[in-house]
Parts: structure tokens; C-alpha cells; sequence
């Protein structure tokens, strides 16, 4: 069977389909709302599929502050589960005003539809150089999610217990790509899966990667797993504007499925919905728990995972090796393997991706994502056997849309001028 | 002689781990110790290699190596071989600079050199790793201000990189400014418990002198104790005396006055332990209390009183506390490794203004209430200004007054050079 989810059970926070008229007509009559914005609605729907679990809901303060000191909670029989990020939602002063003395709020989206009710909530301060300090490990200007979602929010948090009046879907086209944790279970056990190994990305796939996937699969062979089954999860939510966006990675990640680099038999291509940090060894640790969730019982783990360059200084944030130490040391993670990202580079005299061989290191040219993402900028084709020519033409076409923006960009000035 | 097994918690562990090389060996190692690469101390660090070689960061066997750093920083605790969890909030480590990293090259030990040039111990099967002052700041503090007492004392200035290892302490750690008498380790402290027959040992943290308000609580707790069947607590009551920030008030000052109350009768010398707590202070609210209170359980204390804000300051650059005052207690009751002990919430006490004492603070009157915070204390103090009657006993308060007025007269004289 597959690994438990975190406290037993996943937390499903969608109103039973019987109930949901009632529930919409109750999330109606409370007086109290409160507006979320993209990056909240990520986390109701992070919550409400149970990527959190055992989180019923948005923190209330003791989970807030355990996530904030300890990155796991202790649950009532003792026993200690990850929760690394903290899942909160802010509100300002007028809004806290205006929910008084209420034991609830709707919570409605951007153009005033209810969402959901968060029930017995919490108000509670918002410390947010605290929150920033402690998650982030710097308080430095041009943190990416500090920027866009903790330092113009509210001066208050609010928990509660979330009741989802609806699966949240984005009508991008890609929902049938939004598997969540029990349907991930379901598709896993239909596959006959015996281990479920994850790997997380927020880039195109290479050819380096699939040769570490592919590898991990003959590994877990080799230990004497009968069907070891890929959960490939890209992640869905907020990304930093230079990010390749998740519709054009989706794309690539298809063509890297069709032109069989990796086995569409074996591997389960899914958008994880959470937002991106770019917090380090603290958020790596989310990353894995909710994958855990999912179903997962291996989880590769690379270089600098999570991580980014300082934003202010000429270094990187974190140190590369402290995310893998901090995930093997982790409480609550226990249960899940962590197996080491081995190093692919492009392997001149075999003219493909191979595992790094430092015996002949000359032979080896490494090209990280930003050098990818130079070479599709400016049209020049990587070595060839980088990557699957489709999945690179994706690429290709995604910087030429960018050019072609800045061209109307351009069009936009002309008529100004005029 | 029979042995009796004390009925004291245990230490976290299960044992205290005392890091000072037995009479026996001490030839050996120190001759050891002339040939290895040597790292200089400074006061501070001096004062971590006490705290550790008594066994108040049990079952911490040193300066903490890159697992345990990375575990402090993020989970408050460290896992041990069987699974189970302790406590350890704050980094315990160990910072060089790029030369004495150079020097070390690939040795396995390195000999630890006092301020005052002696060798007093060694640091075995060594690991270097980098020291990032920013995260750990953050990590530790909740903020990277500029402005924080310990970090621009000890950590702004420190080298940038961590060495962590195996420490051996040739001799107890002296400071020989006539307080060495009050410094009792775990072991003593533990002995000192067994002897008075302590079946409940609380311990109460300062860094103010006692007023009576504080006596009130203590005694109160006391009561309580016996209240809920305890035969014989004895409190603790343990200053720390490592470093501080400028403006609070000294330890042989405190000391003095802590000496004052227990003479005075105010808090009963009986059932009163007083020792010095040799840690520094790092004023890092809801992280640093959890090491008060796991230092105290190696100590044998089994009940630890938190007050409102505990090891808190005010934000060194913004209107307001650098923490929520409630936050050190909610912490510290849901903190990994702390579960067998017993937190007991600190109830207010003020001045009462109709019965002339300080008394537990009565919502229900509350305009009969006078407030005198540590600020206004030192300030009536300072000003040579009686604080109200009972508010602290009179042969304390005179030495608190006789310490400000020293301070005066020094900082008179320091102007008259200046000016001359």
C-alpha cells in the first residue's frame, strides 16, 4: 500500500456535492468576507485537496508559531508531523473591525463569488519582519513571495477551520493536469504502484533530469520494487516573473512524454498547486511533506532545492548542501527517503547527458537553467542530446512570444509618439 | 553508604555530560594540546565553553558541528540516536577566521587558548563549515536589525566560518571576581537539591534585582506546590551571569542585592537556592527562553516560572517590542524536548496603593494599582528617588542606589578628564 498520509487521513476540505447548496446559502448570510487574492486562492486550494494534512485550515496562532520555531507540529497523540511554511492569511485593520465579534467568515474571490467559510476563527498579529526573518533566513529587499504577498498584507492573521464550497478550478486549460492528493492515490493504485518516487521542478525537463529519473526507477528495481511509478509535479502556484511560466513548462513537459524520454507508462505528470518561496531548506521541507500526501514514499532531492540567488548580494541564499542535510534531519519526515539528486552534464565525447565523472571532468559541460534559458532567448541550439528537439522547440517559442510582447511594446510606443 | 536515587527529572539525554578531563589524564592532554593548531578564545566564548563543560547543554558534548547547527536553526531541537527529541533553540557555536582556518589545515583537534593566552582545553575530531551571520541572525532572532546587543557584540564581528567538535576542559572554568562561590554546576546544583531533600525543584530567571513583587511569586509558587502535594520545593533562583547588554544592571551588583533579600528574610534561605546561571544573554525572546528552561531541566529543576516577554527587549529601531509577550509562553508550552517539564505562567503583581505592598494585580481595582516597571525602577534609583514603601526590601534597594550612584561618580570623573 501506499505511505499514510501526515496524521492518518487527508484533510478533503470540499463540501460534500449534497451539501454544497445549503453551504453556498449559508456562506451567503455571513455578514463578515474577506477578498483573496491569487496567491490565497492557491492556498485554499492547497488546503481544501489536503496537501497540508492534517491542516484543517488556515494557521491559527500556536500553528504559527510552531511552523514559525519548530517547522513541525505536535498533534494531539503526541506524535510530530512537518509544517515547515507558514499557511496563513492576512487581513487589515478595517477588515478586522468589520468581523468583530463574529465566530466566522465567507471567504470570496476576486470579483465577490464565494469560495469558501473559515469557521472558530483566530485574529491574531501579523508580525511580518518575524515571519520573513525566520522562513526566509534574511529580511533583505526583492524576497519574491515576501514582496508580492507578506509585506503589502494585512497588519493581522486570521485562522480557522476551511470549508471549500467548490474544487477550485483555474479554466486554464490545464485543470486536467491538477490531480489532487486522493486522485493521485487513485491513479497510483490503479498503476499497481509499489513505491511512488517524486521529483519536483519549476523548469523545463532536460535530458539530465530524465537520465536521474530514469536511473531512480532502475534503482528502486534493483531494491526489489516490482512497479516503481514517477510522480513528475511541476509547481502550479506563484512564480518570480523570470520563471518560464507553467503553461508553456506544461507543454514542454508533454513533449518530453510523447517523444518517450520518459515512459508515459510509468509516469504520472501532475501540477502541484502550491505557490514558490524560493525559501531554501525551510521550504524544501513543504515540499516533501505534501508529497507525502500524495502518496509519494521517495522524494529526490538536488542541489540548492528551493533555492535562489541572494537578492542583494553576489551569492546565493542559501548554502547548496543545506537543504538535503535539513530534509534528512527533518521531523516529521521520517517516513519518506530522501535520495540524493546524482549530477547530470552534457558529456561531450558521448554527445548526451550522462552522470558527471569527475575522473575526466574535461570532458563535461554543465548548463545550468540560466544558460538554457539564453540559448532558447537567442534561438541557438543547445549540444545536441541536451534535450528532445520538441521539448526544445517549446522553449523557442515561449522566448519568441516574449520578443513579440515587447514588440507590440514597441507598436504601443509608435502610436504614443504619434 | 547507601545510595538513594534522587527523585530529580532527569537530564535531557539521560545524563549530564561534564567535559572536564579527569585529574588523571591531565598531563597527558595538556602536553597533547602544546602540539595542536591553537584557536584563541574571546570572553564570550569563554563563557560557551563553561556553560558546555558543565553539562547545561546536555547531551551537547561541544561546539555544535554543521547537523547540529542546522537543527538548532530550524527545528529548536535535535534528534538523538533513539529517535527522541531535545531541546536546543540556540546555536552553541564556535567562529574562526579565515587565518586560524588556514592554520587548523587538516587537524583533527585544535588546542582552545583563553584570553589571558592559556590553554584551557581542547576541541576533538573537528569540522569547519561556513558561518552565514545573516541566517543565523535571522533564524535566531526574527529580525537582522542593527541594533541587537549579542550579535554586535559577538557575532557582527566573529570570522566567517564555524568550527564544531568534541570538547575537553582541563580545568573548571574560574572567573575569580569573587562570585566563583554562586557559580554552581548542574552536578552541584543537583547535590545542593538531594541534600535539602527538594522533592520539586522551580526555578525563576532574572536579570533585574528582586523586588518584592517577584517575592510574591515565588512564594507563591511555593505555596502552590505544596498545595498540590509536593513535601519539600525548593526554589531556585538563578541570575544569569554571562553577558549582557550595557544598560542592565551588573551581576556582583545583582548578586548583592539578591543577597539582601535572602538575608532579609523576603525569600526564605532554606528553601532558596542561589546561583549564577552562566550563560550570555542573546535577548532572543520565544527562541532563548526555551534554552533557559532546558538548561534549568539539566540543572534539576522541574518547574520553570516564565513571565510576560521572557529574555525579551524593545526593537532596536522600531517603537515596539521586538516580540508578542505572549509569544515566549506559548513557545516554550509547545517547544520539542521540553515535555517533561512544567511551565508555570508568571502572575502580574503590582504595586498596591491601598495596602502599601505589591500584590498580585486585581483586574476588578485596577485604578488602586501602581505599575513600576524595571525602567521606572532603575530610574527612581538613579535619581536617588524612594520607590514606594514595600516595593523592595531597604537594605536591597540601597545597594541598587549605591550602584547608580558609582556610576555617576564615574561618569563625573570621565568628563572631567575629557574636558581637562
Amino acid at each position: 500500500g501506499l505511505i499514510e498520509p501526515d496524521g492518518g487521513k487527508l484533510m478533503n476540505l470540499v463540501v460534500e456535492e449534497s451539501r454544497r447548496r445549503v453551504m453556498k446559502h449559508e456562506a451567503e448570510t455571513v455578514p463578515a468576507r474577506i477578498k483573496l487574492n491569487r496567491v490565497d486562492l492557491e492556498w485554499v486550494h492547497v488546503l481544501s485537496e489536503g496537501w497540508a494534512s492534517p491542516l484543517k485550515g488556515f494557521m491559527r496562532q500556536s500553528e504559527f508559531l510552531q511552523t514559525l520555531h519548530f517547522n513541525s507540529f505536535r498533534l494531539e497523540d503526541g506524535s510530530v508531523v512537518n509544517m515547515s511554511v507558514p499557511i496563513v492569511l492576512a487581513i487589515d485593520d478595517d477588515q478586522k473591525f468589520r468581523i468583530g465579534d463574529s465566530n466566522q467568515v465567507t471567504l470570496v474571490d476576486s470579483v465577490g463569488n464565494p469560495i469558501a467559510i473559515l469557521n472558530d476563527i483566530e485574529i491574531y498579529k501579523h508580525p511580518k519582519e518575524e515571519r520573513i526573518a525566520r522562513t526566509w533566513g534574511t529580511t533583505a529587499r526583492g524576497l519574491p513571495y515576501a514582496e508580492e504577498a507578506i509585506t503589502k498584507a494585512g497588519n493581522w492573521l486570521i485562522g480557522g477551520d476551511l470549508q471549500v464550497l467548490e474544487p477550485i478550478k483555474y479554466n486554464d486549460g490545464l485543470d486536467r493536469f491538477r490531480l489532487s492528493p486522493s486522485q493521485l492515490r487513485e491513479e497510483f493504485i490503479r498503476r499497481g504502484a509499489d513505491a511512488v518516487f517524486a521529483f519536483q521542478l519549476r523548469n523545463p525537463v532536460h535530458n539530465g533530469h530524465a537520465l536521474l529519473m530514469t536511473d531512480t526507477r532502475r534503482r528502486l528495481l534493483e531494491m526489489g520494487y516490482k512497479n516503481p511509478v514517477l510522480l513528475l509535479n511541476p509547481l502550479g502556484g506563484f512564480t518570480k516573473a523570470d520563471d518560464v511560466p507553467l503553461s508553456w513548462r506544461m507543454r514542454q513537459h508533454e513533449k518530453v512524454l510523447e517523444d518517450g524520454v520518459l515512459d508515459p507508462e510509468t509516469t504520472v505528470v501532475s501540477i502541484f498547486p502550491s505557490p514558490m518561496l524560493y525559501a531554501g531548506p525551510t521550504e524544501v521541507q513543504w515540499h516533501a511533506k505534501a508529497r507525502i500526501n500524495a502518496g509519494a514514499n521517495f522524494y529526490i532531492v538536488g542541489r540548492d532545492p528551493a533555492g535562489m540567488g541572494h537578492p542583494t548580494e553576489k551569492r546565493d541564499l542559501y548554502d547548496a548542501d543545506h537543504g538535503k542535510k535539513v530534509l534528512s534531519m527533518a521531523p516529521g519526515l521520517e517516513r519518506l527517503n530522501i535520495l540524493p539528486f546524482k549530477v547530470a552534464a552534457y558529456d561531450k565525447t558521448q554527445g548526451k547527458m550522462a552522470f558527471f565523472d569527475p575522473s575526466r571532468s574535461q570532458d563535461f559541460l554543465f548548463i545550468s537553467g540560466t544558460k538554457m534559458r539564453g540559448l532558447a532567448k537567442k534561438k541557438e541550439n543547445p549540444p545536441d542530446g541536451f534535450m528532445c528537439p520538441s521539448g526544445w522547440k517549446v522553449l523557442v517559442d515561449y522566448y519568441d512570444s516574449l520578443s513579440a510582447e515587447t514588440g507590440n511594446g514597441r507598436v504601443s510606443e509608435a502610436v504614443a509618439s504619434a | 553508604k547507601m545510595t538513594v536515587k534522587s527523585s530529580l527529572i532527569d537530564p535531557d539525554g539521560g545524563e549530564l555530560v561534564e567535559l572536564i578531563v579527569p585529574e588523571t589524564e591531565i598531563g597527558v592532554k595538556k602536553a597533547e594540546s602544546e602540539t595542536m593548531p591553537k584557536v584563541k578564545l574571546n570572553q564570550i566564548d569563554l563563557e560557551w565553553v563553561h556553560v558546555i563543560s558543565e553539562g547545561w547543554a546536555s547531551p551537547l558534548k561541544g561546539f555544535m558541528r554543521e547537523d547540529e547547527y542546522l537543527q538548532s536553526l530550524h527545528f529548536n531541537s535535535l534528534r538523538l540516536k533513539n529517535g527522541t527529541f531535545v531541546n536546543m533553540s540556540l546555536p552553541i557555536v564556535l567562529a574562526i577566521d579565515d587565518d586560524t582556518k588556514e592554520q587548523i589545515g587538516s587537524s583533527e583537534n585544535v588546542a582552545l587558548v583563553c584570553p589571558q593566552g592559556d590553554i584551557i582545553g581542547s576541541l576533538r575530531s573537528v569540522e569547519i563549515y561556513k558561518h552565514n551571520k545573516e541566517e543565523r541572525i535571522a533564524r535566531t532572532w526574527g529580525t537582522t536589525s542593527p541594533g541587537l546587543p549579542y550579535v554586535e557584540e559577538y557575532i557582527t564581528p566573529s570570522g566567517n566560518w564555524l568550527i564544531g567538535g568534541d570538547l575537553e576542559v582541563f580545568e573548571p572554568i574560574k572567573y575569580n571576581d569573587g562570585l566563583d562561590h554562586y557559580r554552581l554546576s548542574p552536578k552541584q546544583l543537583r547535590e545542593e537539591f538531594d541534600n535539602r531533600q527538594a522533592d520539586a525543584v522551580f526555578a525563576f530567571q532574572l536579570r533585574n534585582p528582586v523586588h518584592n513583587g517577584h517575592a510574591l511569586l515565588m512564594n507563591d509558587t511555593r505555596k502552590r506546590l505544596l498545595e498540590m502535594g509536593y513535601k519539600n520545593p525548593v526554589l531556585l533562583l538563578h541570575p544569569l551571569g554571562g553577558f549582557t547588554k550595557a544598560d542592565d544592571v551588573p551581576l556582583d551588583v545583582r548578586m548583592e542585592q539578591h543577597s539582601k533579600v535572602l538575608e532579609d528574610g523576603v525569600l526564605d534561605p532554606k528553601t532558596t537556592i542561589v546561583s549564577i546561571f552562566p550563560s550570555p544573554m542573546h535577548y532572543a525572546g520565544p527562541t532563548e527562553v526555551q534554552w533557559h528552561a532546558k538548561a534549568r531541566i539539566n540543572a534539576g529543576a522541574n518547574f520553570y516560572i516564565v513571565g510576560r516577554d521572557p529574555a525579551g527587549m524593545g526593537h532596536p529601531t522600531e517603537k515596539r517590542d521586538l516580540y508578542d509577550p505572549d509569544h515566549g509562553k506559548r513557545v516554550l508550552s509547545m517547544a520539542p524536548g521540553l515535555e517533561k517539564l512544567n511551565i508555570l505562567p508568571f502572575r502580574v503583581a503590582a504595586y498596591d496603593t491601598i495596602e502599601k505592598k505589591m500584590a498580585f494585580f486585581d483586574p476588578s481595582r485596577a485604578k488602586e494599582f501602581l505599575f513600576i516597571s524595571g525602567t521606572k525602577m532603575r530610574t527612581y534609583a538613579r535619581t536617588g528617588e524612594n520607590p514606594p514603601d514595600g516595593f523592595m526590601c531597604p537594605s536591597g534597594w540601597n545597594v541598587l542606589v549605591k550602584y547608580y550612584e558609582s556610576l555617576q561618580e564615574s561618569e563625573a570623573k570621565q568628563q572631567a578628564v575629557v574636558s581637562a
